[in-house]
């Protein structure tokens, strides 16, 4: 009897130790498990960027930079000084860029191999955590691959993208393909924009430009908009550039986008003489694209949207009435597009962002944190985690 | 890097925790421990990340509870490494303060995931996307002193070989008042060949002027397919535009065969037959949408494929989902319907009206179908 009671007294004791034991593994755990989940909750940003036209981002050598120094670089001198990443990065972040050859000498369009297929390769590059290839002035901004994915996009940035983005989808038309010299080529649109949470657009020609359309009419060339820039011939680059709906890049995407867009429209014409493009572009417009294709609206892009996003029926150029047409998110020519802002800038400081603290215009389904900053740094905002 | 350094320790930590908790015990029993998901506070910290999907679709928690480390129990319920990891969406969930972009990206990929990626639901008829990828382009430019807007269309976008294409222009004064005046124009065959001179005529004295194009001739001849544009000038106000329209031959056509039926999913899945007429394969698109009976828009689906010459069915499915939050009952309509061949640039059917409706399926049967 005595040996039992001895065991039971012995069992009990061991039991009791491993029930200390035991829950201060448990307890261990727990607090691993929510220490990683913390430090994953915060996990860096990473923003891909992809330029807009006339950059040949295909040259990476030494200091040659031409696709990293596109955000910093300036066509008016009052810019000079002024770099996206400055207002963009918070600390933390990081930033890959991508570089593709978007010159008029080479004319390659949206749909090329050179192109979007050169860009979706480069995203994935970056989201495996290789590097971009290029030196950031700013250390240790390299992407690594498990840092949360954006993609920033400007001007001829945001049509590649569209690309992409909508034929991404299994079913769509040019699904996972681009085009070179011999024909299709297979190039993975879908793991490219595989884990991408957002794209913005920053002064996007997702609907062409007038500019394009006033280079292939051939009529009365306007040596206000910048010829070099957009090229004195009708190239293919140039041609896809066009507002008509037939060489649009939302005649060329499926059902749906791979990713969500948030549009951001600039409305300031250029600094001094230059400003006068604007009064050749419908509606209000960021000195090269017109506001309607920036923000993706359906219908054409010559649409007369005034800076609220809205068309309304004007007499002698005063706008009066309730609005005939909305840009809402309702009303979008892509899918998966959404308002972000319309504000206060220009086709350049939209890259530079030169211009610090612009104004802007409230607008249906806008979103507004950030308000009062730059393209660049209310994406900082509201991406900060 | 002080980021990546941290989470690896944490990792390794994690690590070494799991092993100390499921390290066999003599005196242990393999019912008495309770599940640890219950000790974990973060919001779906058990979410598996699928690196190939994680932004569109998320594993269910049910689905990892089944993945260990090796040498683990197969009944053991403790999570893996994997399990902790989150996705991106599920790092953005559990950020404590969300900016109001942070919200709208988590809205939105719930409301995207909810369909197959290749569907789109839409409420009103004017987001179909059928029909805006077919709606005229009507321009309208203003000339410089803004004294005058010239409007310019044409009746369709896509046009097939065969056609008459027919285009319009009218310009207003300031006030919005249509101007009588004359218009040339000039036809462009893929922006480097003119063709010919056009005249527009106001024939019946409303302010619109139009021109007729032939795309097949009296002979029988063809225009060439590809983009032709119609450049309009107005020399007197000095303004000037262009419509541009793409001439196509798919080189394949519907033959009017339909069926349907519901998939082992619970999708309903319509299947289109289409006859290759040209001898080489190409790549196709079609593009479907589909409305209920009493012509309540539901959503769009798409496929693509490579075909050879001859007929094929292609086939449509329509999310069950998507179908059930229309709250609409069986019969479907499948209303608009086009096909493309897909090149540079691509060559667009006609937008087709097949007037087909679907067998009777109720919400109910769908619904059991994918149970």
């Amino acid at each position: 009897m005595f040996k039992t009671n001895i065991f039971k007294r012995s069992k009990t004791r061991c039991q009791q130790a491993h029930g200390k034991t035991k829950a201060i593994r448990s307890l261990l755990l727990a607090s691993a498990v929510l220490a990683v989940s913390s430090a994953q909750a915060m996990a860096a940003n990473c923003y891909i960027m992809v330029h807009g036209h006339g950059t040949n981002g295909s040259i990476v050598s030494g200091g040659n930079q031409p696709a990293l120094d596109y955000w910093k670089s300036y066509n008016f001198s009052t810019y000079q000084g002024s770099n996206f990443f400055n207002a963009l990065l918070n600390p933390g972040d990081n930033y890959g860029i991508v570089g593709y050859d978007s010159t008029d000498a080479s004319g390659y369009p949206y749909y090329r191999d050179e192109t979007s297929g050169e860009i979706a390769r480069q995203i994935i590059a970056i989201k495996q955590g290789n590097g971009d290839g290029y030196t950031h002035p700013e250390s240790g901004t390299q992407c690594s691959a498990t840092d949360n994915f954006w993609i920033v996009s400007h001007s001829q940035g945001a049509q590649q993208m569209m690309f992409i983005a909508g034929n991404a989808i299994s079913g769509s038309p040019y699904y996972n393909t681009a085009f070179g010299n011999n024909g299709a080529v297979s190039v993975d649109y879908d793991a490219a924009m595989n884990g991408i949470l957002g794209v913005f657009t920053l002064g996007g020609a997702i609907t062409g430009t007038e500019g394009a359309d006033r280079v292939c009419n051939g009529n009365w060339l306007d040596a206000l908009i910048n010829a070099a820039f957009l090229g004195k011939d009708c190239n293919d680059s140039v041609r896809y550039l066009q507002t008509n709906d037939v060489y649009t890049v939302r005649n060329y995407i499926g059902n749906n986008l791979a990713a969500p867009f948030y549009v951001m429209g600039g409305y300031k014409g250029f600094p001094g003489l230059e400003g006068a493009s604007s009064g050749l572009l419908a509606g209000e417009d960021d000195g090269y694209i017109n506001l309607a294709s920036q923000m993706s609206c359906a219908g054409s892009a010559k649409r007369n949207l005034w800076d609220d996003l809205n068309t309304y029926r004007t007499f002698f150029g005063i706008a009066y009435g309730s609005p005939t047409f909305r840009c809402n998110n309702a009303n979008k020519g892509t899918p998966r597009t959404y308002n972000m802002a319309s504000i206060y800038t220009d086709h350049d400081a939209e890259r530079n962002a030169g211009i610090s603290g612009p104004g802007y215009t409230s607008i249906e389904n806008g979103i507004s944190c950030g308000n009062g900053q730059n393209m660049a740094g209310r994406i900082g905002t509201c991406t900060a985690n | 890097m002080n980021k990546t350094v941290i989470t690896l320790g944490m990792a390794t930590l994690l690590a070494i925790s799991i092993y100390l908790v499921t390290a066999k015990d003599p005196a242990e029993s393999s019912d008495s421990e309770p599940a640890l998901f219950a000790m974990q506070s973060a919001p779906d910290a058990g979410v598996e990340i699928d690196t190939r999907s994680e932004i569109k679709s998320e594993t269910a928690l049910a689905t990892t509870a089944s993945q260990q480390l090796p040498g683990q129990d197969n009944t053991s319920h403790s999570p893996s490494i994997k399990q902790v990891m989150m996705s991106p969406i599920e790092r953005m969930r559990a950020i404590q303060n969300k900016t109001e972009l942070q919200q709208s990206v988590l809205a939105e990929h719930m409301e995207f995931s909810r369909y197959a990626a290749n569907n789109q639901r839409f409420e009103t008829e004017q987001n179909d996307p059928l029909i805006k990828r077919y709606q005229v382009d009507e321009r309208t430019t203003l000339n410089e002193d803004k004294t005058s807007a010239l409007t310019v269309w044409s009746d369709k976008k896509f046009y097939q070989q065969g056609d008459t294409i027919v285009v319009y222009a009218r310009l207003q004064d300031a006030a919005g008042n249509t101007i009588n005046t004359e218009f040339a124009g000039q036809l462009i065959f893929n922006e480097s060949k003119n063709l010919q001179q056009l005249m527009l005529q106001d024939t019946n004295g409303d302010g619109i002027y139009s021109t007729s194009i032939q795309t097949q001739t009296d002979s029988g001849d063809m225009l060439d397919t590809g983009v032709y544009k119609i450049l309009i000038v107005n020399r007197l106000n000095k303004v000037a535009d262009a419509v541009a329209v793409m001439l196509s031959n798919p080189g394949a056509v519907f033959t009017g065969a339909y069926r349907d039926r519901a998939s082992v999913n619970g999708d309903l899945l319509i299947e289109v037959e289409v006859e290759v007429e040209q001898k080489t394969r190409s790549r196709y698109y079609l593009q479907g949408s589909l409305y209920s009976s009493t012509n309540d828009p539901i959503g769009s689906s798409q496929y693509a494929g490579e075909l050879g010459p001859g007929r094929h069915w292609l086939p449509l499915t329509f999310d069950q989902k998507m179908i059930l939050d229309a709250g609409e009952p069986g019969p479907y309509l499948l209303r608009n319907l086009a096909l493309s061949k897909v090149d540079i640039p691509v060559h667009r059917s006609e937008l087709l009206h097949p007037n087909y409706y679907t067998q009777s399926y109720s919400e109910t049967t769908l619904a059991a179908l994918s149970k």
